[in-house]
């Protein structure tokens, strides 16, 4: 077992290694680099002043240079320095990741929770009104663009019904006391949370229940119901445990995702996450940053797919038979 | 509106600090500057405070937190500001500055003549037009502390115009930024130290920038707000909703909305919309790349130019907000002749001036194609991907297939219109308040270079060049008027490109917020509120 995990750890390394070279090699593809985006962004300069920014970036070198010289700073933990942000890259990925943590990872627990527990029920009575229902939201949640509903949220609860704070993380001023601080920051976390659940939610809702209808008809669940067990108990007990591996499949996909999957999201609520970060680092050509960010993207993904993997383990032993 | 005008002199006098306070004061009241007071304005992201950055919006911040050599008063016209007086000697080659005595940095330290040096040698080689602005400086001297003599090695017309903004010329500390290797990478720039009416006060990057009144200002009474924040937001949907909800109390229209929706905001009761009324403008242009044939004809860029019906662009798409360019110099340009009309929609003249040079229509109605490049994103379409589209359309009128060509970000443009890789593109050029900045830098032949917003065109004429160089070693405004109006002729005549429309800037303001729309409409030290929020 320990052995497994350690050579899940040693792959990880090499696939983050390719991962980077991939990408140094994608972003030179892209056209124009950061120093034709800030000089055209503010109107004119002249091919001198390119010509020594570029030096002062180092992106007058040839390309395996820079690529060896960023796996040389990677590896010493330094992720290099923003062109556009006049910041270390580290710094400046960990101010915005709080954010976008507090959101995903909300989103993520409340969309596993009430959708599985959708699911369940209404796998219970698949003919019920319940259980028609939860098609039909999920097919609302998982065909709506996410931006769209932001907006519509936007304008029910930020406009019409003003309860919610429009954009932002936070009030300016914030509040003084560390409790209300708290507060204020849920308060600005409702509506984004809620449109990236719905979101998430559609996808365990429709899992949970095709999962629990096809364990519901197996024959220990029949057997457990002969035995006299409450139904309470064959649900919860008994058919829930089974028929959750694929919410945990798909939960582990989504904890990849905890990283930067919220760009859409964020951008429409103006929160100060990794996501905008990425978006305009993209347009500027900020490549350090855009490294910077798919390095922890990747890192992210492959730290959960092991975790994902232990808690498969750990919910079915016939698991560890295979490996 | 009078009692309006009076009063912004009013505020000028305490910035001047040269008028004494006219005893009309009392009959103003209804206008009588409030202090204190916060406005928040609707920004987009900041990401660094460093002075010379390229983003707009850093500008906006670090020209609160820096002072200008001299500023632009309400008539703009060039005013004292860190600079109490100046004299120019030796046919324009000497300049001779006195600095306000009590003028300080943030940090408790005397601005002096040699912080005045070094800023000057620092917007010279990092910022993007440190050359056109201050090139010909040569050396200084320094009689005393306060004393700042400058000599050129040729006049140059556009020295003091160019030292109305921090935004070209911060004053800053030398014994602040003066000790990094690369002044472009220094912590300073996180907390910037200047000699501004505002000092930062707190900072999240990408969320908000607050700054707060400098109490030790060397402007008595100035400036009249306690607090500015600068609120990034980046929905549309969202900034709206703000704007409505008085969130902000100042924002952009670009920035918020297209003109198909400025009416509907004017509607709502606490906003006001101010256009800008200073003498910064631009223009979006459709470039041709001389190069190339046909557009290497001089008829077939005049027939383009007359098939397009501008005013349709200005009256019907952007619902009134735009003008149509009537010169090579946007119309809000100092130097801009009035008497200039450009070129007037006329179809039969366009197809004649095709027909004439050789161009006919083929079978299929079509004379030939050309490709046009703009960028699609950020901006709003109001300024590329509608006119583009205008212009493709009225081109197949007179048998021009276009090929349009979206790009996405500054970048994609920026570098087809370096490698002079078009055959139309849509530029926007602004003028940098002063031709010999912002416009000549476009039609030079030694300014033809492979980098965006030089002379990517291809244009090359030995009088023009005469023409521009003569202008900006001139010292005197008449005589360079005069040369400006003759260039204006030869281009307007020769068309390297076609002026679509010019660029006016509109702010949505709180109707009861004072907004300084003059000059570079930066100086927010004389905002205030007219009432008690």
């Amino acid at each position: 077992m320990m052995q497994a995990v350690i050579q899940r750890i040693l792959l990880g390394f090499v696939l983050i290694l390719g991962v980077i070279v991939l990408n140094f090699f994608l972003l030179q593809a892209a056209p124009g680099d950061v120093v034709d985006a800030m000089l055209a962004e503010a109107g004119g300069g002249d091919p001198e002043l390119a010509a020594r920014l570029r030096q002062s970036y180092g992106l007058d070198q040839p390309v395996y240079i820079q690529l060896i010289k960023y796996l040389g700073q990677v590896c010493i933990g330094d992720l290099g320095y923003s062109f556009y942000y006049d910041e270390p890259v580290a710094t400046l990925i960990l101010s915005h990741l709080p954010t976008t943590l507090m959101l995903t990872l909300s989103a993520l627990i409340l969309a596993v929770l009430f959708g599985t527990l959708f699911g369940v029920y209404a796998a219970i009575k698949p003919k019920g009104v319940f259980s028609n229902f939860v098609t039909i939201f999920s097919l609302f949640g998982y065909a709506t663009p996410v931006f769209w509903l932001g907006m519509i949220v936007l304008l029910v609860f930020a406009l019409y019904l003003p309860w919610f704070p429009a954009f932002g993380i936070r009030s300016i001023p914030e509040p003084e006391d560390s409790l209300e601080r708290v507060l204020d920051i849920i308060h600005h976390l409702v509506l984004p949370t809620f449109t990236l659940a719905v979101l998430y939610l559609a996808n365990y809702s429709r899992i949970s229940r095709a999962s629990m209808l096809d364990v519901l008809g197996a024959d220990y669940i029949r057997t457990a119901r002969t035995k006299g067990l409450s139904e309470r108990k064959v649900i919860f007990k008994h058919a829930l445990k089974n028929a959750s591996l694929p919410v945990v499949t798909l939960a582990g996909l989504q904890l990849a995702q905890v990283f930067s999957g919220a760009v859409l999201v964020e951008t429409v609520f103006s929160l100060p996450g990794v996501g905008p970060l990425l978006y305009e680092s993209i347009m500027r050509r900020d490549f350090p940053v855009i490294l910077g960010v798919l390095f922890g993207a990747a890192t992210t993904t492959i730290v959960a797919n092991i975790i994902t993997d232990l808690i498969y383990k750990w919910m079915d032993p016939r698991i560890q038979s295979i490996t | 509106m009078m009692l309006k005008r009076l009063n912004i002199k009013l505020a000028i006098a305490f910035v001047c600090g040269m008028l004494i306070l006219p005893i009309s004061v009392s009959q103003v009241e209804a206008d009588e500057p409030v202090k204190g007071g916060t406005v928040v304005y609707l920004s987009s992201k900041i990401p660094s405070l460093n002075p010379l950055h390229s983003a707009y919006e850093v500008g906006l911040v670090t020209s609160q937190i820096f002072a200008s050599l001299v500023r632009m008063d309400e008539n703009n016209e060039i005013a004292p500001y860190l600079a109490e007086s100046w004299e120019v000697s030796n046919a324009g080659k000497t300049y001779t500055f006195h600095l306000a005595e009590n003028a300080k940095f943030h940090d408790g330290q005397p601005v002096t003549s040699e912080d005045l040096a070094f800023s000057f040698d620092i917007v010279k080689k990092h910022h993007r037009f440190g050359k056109q602005m201050f090139g010909p400086i040569d050396s200084y001297e320094y009689p005393n502390a306060n004393t700042l003599i400058v000599h050129l090695s040729k006049p140059h017309g556009p020295l003091l115009l160019a030292a109305t903004t921090p935004r070209q010329l911060p004053v800053m500390p030398k014994h602040v930024y003066g000790s990094a290797d690369d002044f472009m990478k220094q912590d300073a720039h996180k907390n910037p130290i200047g000699s501004g009416p505002f000092v930062i006060s707190d900072r999240k990057t990408d969320e908000y920038v607050s700054i707060a009144r400098n109490d030790s200002h060397f402007v008595d009474g100035l400036p009249y707000l306690d607090k500015i924040i600068y609120q990034n937001v980046q929905d549309k949907t969202a900034k709206r909703i703000g704007l409505r909800k008085n969130q902000f109390q100042l924002a952009r229209t670009d920035s918020v909305m297209r003109f198909s929706d400025i009416k509907e905001f004017s509607k709502v009761e606490h906003l006001q919309l101010t256009p800008y009324d200073g003498i910064a403008g631009g223009a979006i242009v459709l470039e041709f790349n001389n190069r190339k044939e046909p557009l290497n004809n001089k008829a077939v860029r005049q027939a383009i130019a007359f098939a397009v019906n501008r005013s349709q662009i200005s009256n019907v798409l952007h619902g009134g907000y735009t003008v149509p360019s009537r010169s090579p110099l946007p119309a809000t340009n100092v130097f801009f002749n009035p008497e200039l009309q450009g070129y007037k929609f006329d179809l039969d003249k366009a197809n004649a001036l095709l027909d004439g040079a050789g161009y006919p229509k083929k079978s299929d109605g079509m004379r030939f194609e050309l490709n046009l490049i703009y960028i699609a994103q950020p901006f709003m379409p109001d300024f590329n991907t509608l006119p583009a589209e205008f212009l493709a359309a009225s081109l197949k009128k007179i048998g021009i297939k276009v090929k349009l060509e979206p790009l996405q970000g500054f970048a994609g443009w920026a570098e087809r219109s370096a490698a002079w890789d078009f055959d139309m593109s849509i530029n926007w050029p602004g003028d940098k308040t002063d031709p010999a900045i912002g416009v000549s830098r476009l039609y030079v032949c030694d300014n033809i270079k492979n980098q965006a917003y030089t002379n990517t065109s291809g244009y090359c004429d030995a009088e023009v060049d005469k023409i521009f160089e003569m202008a900006a070693v001139e010292p005197d405004i008449e005589k360079r008027r005069e040369l400006y109006f003759r260039v204006q002729d030869i281009l307007l005549e020769e068309m390297p490109m076609l002026w679509l429309f010019d660029t006016p800037s509109l702010f949505f303001n709180h109707k009861d917020l004072f907004f300084p729309s003059y000059g570079t409409a930066e100086n927010w030290d004389v905002m205030y509120w007219k009432k008690a929020q």
